[in-house]
C-alpha cells in the first residue's frame, strides 16, 4: 500500500470527479452548441454566403460535433478557452477580471447566511413547538419567498432613491476611489492591506446590500436543515446521557448535538455553494456588480458560445470540488465515517 | 405518527368531543391544527380566485398602450399606469394567471414524467436504474438557472419553452423522491401479500405502490410550485422567458426598475408583492403538509 | 424498609403527555423512597411509565411531557418536580444515570478516555491528576485505559461501552445511580456480570442504585426494595422479601405467577390484556380491566396506598383489612 487509506480515498474521488467533469464538458459544449445564433453571422453581419462558408471552414465550424468537441477540449487543456464575441477579450482574461468580484460577493453572502441561519436553526430546534420556533418558521418561509431580484429593487428604491442611506448601486466601488493594489482580489481586504481604510469602508458599503440579498437566500435553507438535523440529534441517546452527566450546553448542545447534526448541514451548505452562482447572477444584474454571473447571463442572452461553455464548466467544476470537500469534511466531523473511509 | 399505545378498551377513553364542528375536524385533519398552513391555504385560494376570475373583470386592456403614462395610483388606475400607459393592476392580474398556468403546467409535467421514471427505476432496479440515476446526478450538478436559460434560448423564448424547461429541470427531483419511496415500500409486507395473491407486476406498481408514494409528491409539488413560480419570474426578469408585451410579474418588475429614478415605485413594487405573496402562500402550504408527513417536524 | 433518613424520595409524581392536543396521564401519583446504599428495583411492563418517571425525577423530562405535580427529595433538599431546570442540578451533584443503549449513549465523536475526562473537567481536578483519575475510573469498571482509552465507541463492544458509560457516571462521584435497564441490550452472561458488578459497587462505595427493569426475576436477585408500576400507577411497593413471600396486589400476583422457577416448577400464567395509556381525566384503578377480582368499586377512584405487611398496596381489596 503506497498511500495511507484516507489519501487513497481522496485520489479515488478525484479520479471520479475528473471523469464526471469530462462528461459535463461534453454536455456543456453541446448546450453552447444549441444556442440559436451563428457565431460567424454575429461577428461578420454583412458577408456573402461563400465568405461565410469560407470563414466557417477556417474556424472548423463545418466539422462534425465530435471533432469540434475534441478540438475544443484540446485547446482547453492548453488553457485556451476561446474568445468572447461580446468583450473581444479571451474568455480566460474576462473570467480572471470578474471572478474576484463574484467570489467576494459570494463569500460575504454565504458567511452572512451561515452566521444567521445556523443559530436560528439551533434556537428553533431547542425551542421546538414554542412561540420562538413558530416566529422563526414564519421568518424563514418569508425569507425564502421573497424573490431576490425584487428585494434588490425594493432595497435600492428605498435605501438609495428615497432615503439616500445606501450608496448608488453601481458595482464594487464608486469611481471616486481608486482601486487598491490587488492582493486577495477582495476590495474590502485589499483596502485594509493597502492601509486605505476609506476605500475598504466604501467597498464594504457597496457590498452590503448585494451580500444581504444573496445571504438572505442562504439563511432559510441553512436554518431549516439545522433545525431538523438538530431536532433529530437532540433525540440521540448520547445527548440525554450527556445531560444526565451534568455536562453543560457547551458540551452537550454544541459539542455533541450540533456535531451530530453537522453532516446534513454541511451537505446542504455544499449544495448552496454549488447553487450560489445562480443567486449571484441575479444579484449582480440588479446591483450592476461586475461579476461572473452577469457575464454569464450576458453571454447567454447574446449567444456568445465560448464564455457560456466556460462558465458552465467552471461552475460544474466548483460543484464537483465542493462535493469532494463536503465528503472529506464528513471524515473530520464523524470518526465513524473516518474509519469507514479508511477501510 | 401515532406511536402511543391506543387503548384496548374503547369504553375507557372519553367520547370524542361531539360539539366540535366539521370545520374544526377538517382543520385538524388537513392542516394538523397549524394556523399558518390554514393562513397559507386561504391566501393561495384568494390568489387563485383572482387569477381565474380576475381577468374577466379587469377594466383595462393589459396590453394596449395609451398616452397616459406613469400615472400615480388613483381610483381610475388602482395601481397606476406604466411607461406605455397600461394599467398596472390589470397587467398584474393577467400576469398572475399566466404565471400560475406556466408554473402549474411545468410542475405537473415534471411530476408525471419524474414519478413514472422514479417508480420504474425503484421497482425494476438494475442497469436501467443505474443509468437513469447517474444521468440525474449529472443534471443536478449543473447550474440549473444557466441550463434553463440556455434551453429556453435554444427552444426560442416564449411560454411553451418555459413550460418545457420547467418540466425538464424538475424531473430529477421527483425521479429521486419517488425512487426512494418505491425502494422503501417495495419490500413491505403488503406488496408481498399482493404478489402472493397473484397480482400482476403492473397492478402492483400502479395499484399498490403508486398510491403510497402520493403524499411526498403533494408536499414536493407545493414547495416545487413555489420555486417554479419564482424561477419563471427570474427568467423573465433576466429577459429570457416570457417576453413583453405578454404580461408577467418578473417582466413587470424588470420594466419598473428603469423608472424607479422617476419615482414610479408602483410599477415594480406592486407586482413583486403579489409574486412574493404567491410564493409565500405556496411555501406555507407546502411546509404545513411537510410537517404533517414528517414526524420529526411535528410538535408532539 | 429503611428506618433511617431516605437518600432519594419521590412523592406524588404526576406526568401528562401532550401529543397533538391530546393529553394523557402517563404517570399518576408515583412515590418511592430509596435508602443510602440500597439497591431498589422499579419494575413494570413497557409503557408503564418507569423510565419516564425516573427521567422526570432528575429533570430530564422530554418535550411533550408535562410534569403536573410531585416533589423530589435528594440529600435533604426538597424540590418541586415541576421545576425541571432545578432538578437538573442534582445530576452533577450526586445523581448519575445509566441507559439501556450504552453504545448510543456515549458520544460518537470522542474517544472513550476523553469522554470520561470531560466529565471530570466539571470538577476542579488538577491537570496532573487528571490522567491518573481517568485510568483509575477505567480500572474501577474493569477496563484498561491504555487499551481502550483511545478507542471510539463504535470500536468497542456493548459490554465495554456500558462499562465506559459507568466510568463516566462514576466520574461525577454519585451517591445514587439510576440504571435504566442497563443490561437489556447485553447478552445473558454479560448481563449477570454487569449486575454483580453493580452490586459490588453498591457495597464498596455505599452507592445507592435504582434498577429499572421489566424483568422481575432479575431484580429479585439483587434488590432489597421494590416498586411495581402498572400504567403509570404504583400498584405495590415495599420490602422485596415481603412482596415476594406474599404478593397482595392482583397484578403482583400475576407477575410472580408468570416468573418461571427452576426449583419449584409451576404453571406459568400470563396476565391478560395490555397496559392502558389512559387520558388525564379518568380517576380509577388502571388495572381493573385486566383484573380477575374487578368489582364496581375499582372504578370509583384512584385506590389509595394501604400499609400492610411490610409494603404499600394500592388496591380496594385491602380496604377493609386496613380499616
Amino acid at each position: 500500500m503506497p498511500f495511507p487509506p484516507l489519501l487513497r480515498y481522496v485520489l479515488r474521488r478525484l479520479a471520479i470527479s475528473c471523469l464526471v467533469l469530462l462528461g459535463i464538458s461534453l454536455i456543456a459544449f453541446s448546450m453552447a452548441y444549441l444556442l440559436p445564433s451563428d457565431p460567424v453571422t454575429s461577428r461578420y453581419p454583412d458577408i456573402t454566403n461563400e465568405q461565410r462558408a469560407e470563414i466557417r471552414r477556417q474556424m472548423g465550424l463545418d466539422q462534425p460535433l465530435p471533432v469540434q468537441y475534441a478540438r475544443y477540449m484540446a485547446s482547453v487543456f492548453q488553457g485556451d478557452f476561446g474568445k468572447s464575441l461580446g468583450t473581444g477579450n479571451s474568455v480566460a482574461e474576462d473570467i480572471r477580471q470578474r471572478l474576484p468580484a463574484t467570489l467576494e460577493l459570494a463569500t460575504y453572502g454565504i458567511v452572512f447566511g451561515l452566521v444567521f441561519g445556523i443559530p436560528l436553526g439551533i434556537v428553533s430546534a431547542l425551542r421546538r413547538g414554542r412561540m420562538t420556533d413558530h416566529l422563526l418558521r414564519v421568518f424563514n418561509l418569508g425569507a425564502q419567498s421573497i424573490p431576490a431580484f425584487w428585494l434588490g429593487v425594493v432595497l435600492i428604491f428605498f435605501l438609495y432613491f428615497q432615503w439616500r442611506i445606501a450608496p448608488s448601486p453601481i458595482g464594487r466601488l464608486s469611481p471616486m476611489f481608486s482601486t487598491p493594489p490587488a492582493v486577495t482580489g477582495f476590495l474590502t481586504v485589499d483596502g485594509l492591506i493597502a492601509g486605505k481604510f476609506d476605500v475598504a469602508w466604501a467597498a464594504l458599503r457597496q457590498l452590503m446590500l448585494p451580500a444581504f440579498v444573496l445571504g438572505l437566500g442562504v439563511v432559510s435553507p441553512v436554518a431549516r436543515i439545522t433545525r431538523s438535523a438538530m431536532i433529530e440529534s437532540l433525540q440521540e441517546d448520547y445527548v440525554t446521557f450527556g445531560q444526565a452527566l451534568g455536562l453543560g450546553f457547551r458540551y452537550v448542545i454544541l459539542g455533541d448535538a450540533f456535531r451530530g447534526a453537522l453532516v446534513p448541514i454541511v451537505t446542504t451548505v455544499g449544495f448552496i455553494i454549488g447553487n450560489v452562482f445562480a443567486g449571484a447572477a441575479i444579484v449582480e444584474t440588479v446591483f450592476a456588480w461586475p461579476g461572473l454571473g452577469r457575464y454569464a447571463v450576458t453571454a447567454i442572452t447574446t449567444s456568445d458560445m465560448a464564455p457560456v461553455c466556460t462558465c458552465i464548466l467552471l461552475i460544474a467544476s466548483t460543484v464537483a470540488i465542493t462535493n469532494l470537500l463536503v465528503d472529506l469534511s464528513y471524515a473530520l466531523i464523524d470518526p465513524r465515517i473516518r474509519h469507514e473511509y479508511a477501510r | 405518527m401515532n406511536m402511543h399505545v391506543e387503548t384496548s378498551l374503547p369504553s375507557l377513553t372519553p367520547a370524542p368531543d361531539r360539539k366540535a364542528g366539521w370545520w374544526r375536524t377538517a382543520y385538524a385533519g388537513w392542516f394538523g391544527s397549524d394556523p399558518l398552513g390554514l393562513f397559507g391555504a386561504v391566501m393561495l385560494a384568494l390568489l387563485i380566485l383572482m387569477a381565474v376570475f380576475g381577468p374577466a373583470f379587469v377594466t383595462h386592456d393589459p396590453i394596449r398602450t395609451t398616452p397616459q403614462t406613469l400615472l400615480l395610483p388613483s381610483s381610475e388606475h388602482w395601481l397606476g399606469t406604466d411607461h406605455f400607459g397600461r394599467d398596472v393592476f390589470s397587467r398584474m392580474i393577467t400576469s398572475l394567471r399566466i404565471d400560475f398556468i406556466v408554473a402549474g403546467l411545468g410542475v405537473s409535467g415534471a411530476i408525471l414524467i419524474g414519478s413514472l421514471l422514479g417508480l420504474v427505476c425503484g421497482y425494476v432496479g438494475g442497469w436501467f436504474d443505474d443509468l437513469v440515476m447517474r444521468f440525474v446526478d449529472i443534471i443536478q450538478s449543473f447550474p440549473l438557472l444557466l441550463v434553463a436559460m440556455v434551453l429556453v434560448l435554444a427552444l426560442g423564448p416564449g411560454v411553451t419553452s418555459i413550460v418545457i424547461v420547467t418540466v425538464l429541470i424538475n424531473i430529477p427531483t421527483y425521479a429521486r423522491v419517488i425512487r426512494g419511496q418505491t425502494l422503501s415500500k417495495k419490500r413491505l409486507e403488503y406488496i408481498d401479500a399482493a404478489r402472493c395473491s397473484g397480482a400482476s407486476e403492473a397492478s402492483i406498481l400502479f395499484r399498490h405502490l403508486m398510491p403510497n408514494t402520493l403524499s411526498p409528491i403533494i408536499v414536493h409539488g407545493s414547495l416545487n410550485l413555489a420555486a417554479a413560480v419564482g424561477n419563471v419570474a427570474v427568467l423573465s426578469f433576466l429577459g429570457i422567458g416570457i417576453r413583453p408585451p405578454v404580461p408577467d410579474l418578473g417582466v413587470m418588475v424588470a420594466e419598473g426598475t428603469n423608472y424607479l429614478v422617476q419615482g414610479a415605485w408602483w410599477m415594480s413594487i406592486c407586482p413583486g408583492l403579489v409574486l412574493a405573496a404567491t410564493i409565500f402562500s405556496l411555501n406555507l402550504v407546502g411546509d404545513c403538509l411537510e410537517g404533517r408527513l414528517d414526524p420529526h417536524r411535528s410538535e408532539r | 424498609m429503611s428506618a433511617d433518613a431516605p437518600l432519594f424520595q419521590i412523592d406524588g409524581l404526576t406526568i401528562d403527555s401532550i401529543r397533538a392536543d391530546r393529553r394523557r396521564r402517563i404517570v399518576q401519583d408515583v412515590s418511592l423512597c430509596v435508602a443510602p446504599g440500597q439497591i431498589y428495583g422499579l419494575v413494570g411492563e413497557s409503557g408503564s411509565g418507569k423510565s419516564v418517571s425516573m427521567m422526570a425525577s432528575v429533570g430530564l423530562a422530554t418535550t411533550g411531557l408535562a410534569v403536573q405535580a410531585g416533589t423530589v427529595r435528594f440529600g435533604g433538599v426538597v424540590q418541586q418536580a415541576v421545576d425541571q431546570r432545578g432538578l437538573k442540578q442534582n445530576l452533577s451533584h450526586g445523581i448519575s444515570l445509566l441507559f439501556q443503549n450504552a453504545k448510543g449513549a456515549l458520544s460518537p465523536f470522542l474517544a472513550t478516555g476523553a469522554q470520561v475526562g470531560r466529565v471530570l473537567d466539571r470538577q476542579a481536578i488538577p491537570r496532573a491528576d487528571r490522567e491518573a483519575r481517568i485510568s483509575e475510573l477505567f480500572r474501577v469498571v474493569g477496563l484498561n485505559h491504555a487499551d481502550l482509552g483511545g478507542k471510539y465507541p463504535h470500536q468497542i463492544s456493548g459490554g465495554q461501552a456500558q462499562r465506559v458509560a459507568m466510568a463516566c457516571a462514576l466520574a461525577t462521584d454519585p451517591k445514587l445511580l439510576i440504571a435504566d435497564e442497563p443490561t437489556t441490550a447485553l447478552d445473558v452472561t454479560t448481563e449477570r456480570e454487569m449486575l454483580r458488578f453493580l452490586k459490588r459497587l453498591c457495597e464498596d462505595r455505599g452507592l445507592a442504585i435504582i434498577l429499572v427493569a421489566h424483568n422481575l426475576s432479575l431484580v429479585s436477585e439483587y434488590c432489597s426494595g421494590l416498586s411495581i408500576l402498572h400504567a403509570g400507577q404504583v400498584v405495590e411497593d415495599g420490602d422485596l422479601g415481603a412482596i415476594f413471600d406474599e404478593p397482595l396486589h392482583p397484578y403482583t400476583q400475576g407477575l410472580i405467577a408468570a416468573v418461571p422457577d427452576v426449583d419449584e416448577p409451576h404453571e406459568l400464567i400470563p396476565i391478560a390484556g395490555s397496559v392502558w395509556g389512559g387520558s388525564a381525566d379518568i380517576d380509577r384503578c388502571r388495572f381493573s380491566h385486566r383484573c380477575p377480582f374487578a368489582m364496581p368499586r375499582c372504578d370509583a377512584g384512584i385506590p389509595t396506598g394501604i400499609r400492610t405487611r411490610g409494603r404499600n398496596v394500592h388496591c380496594v381489596l385491602y380496604d377493609e383489612a386496613a380499616s
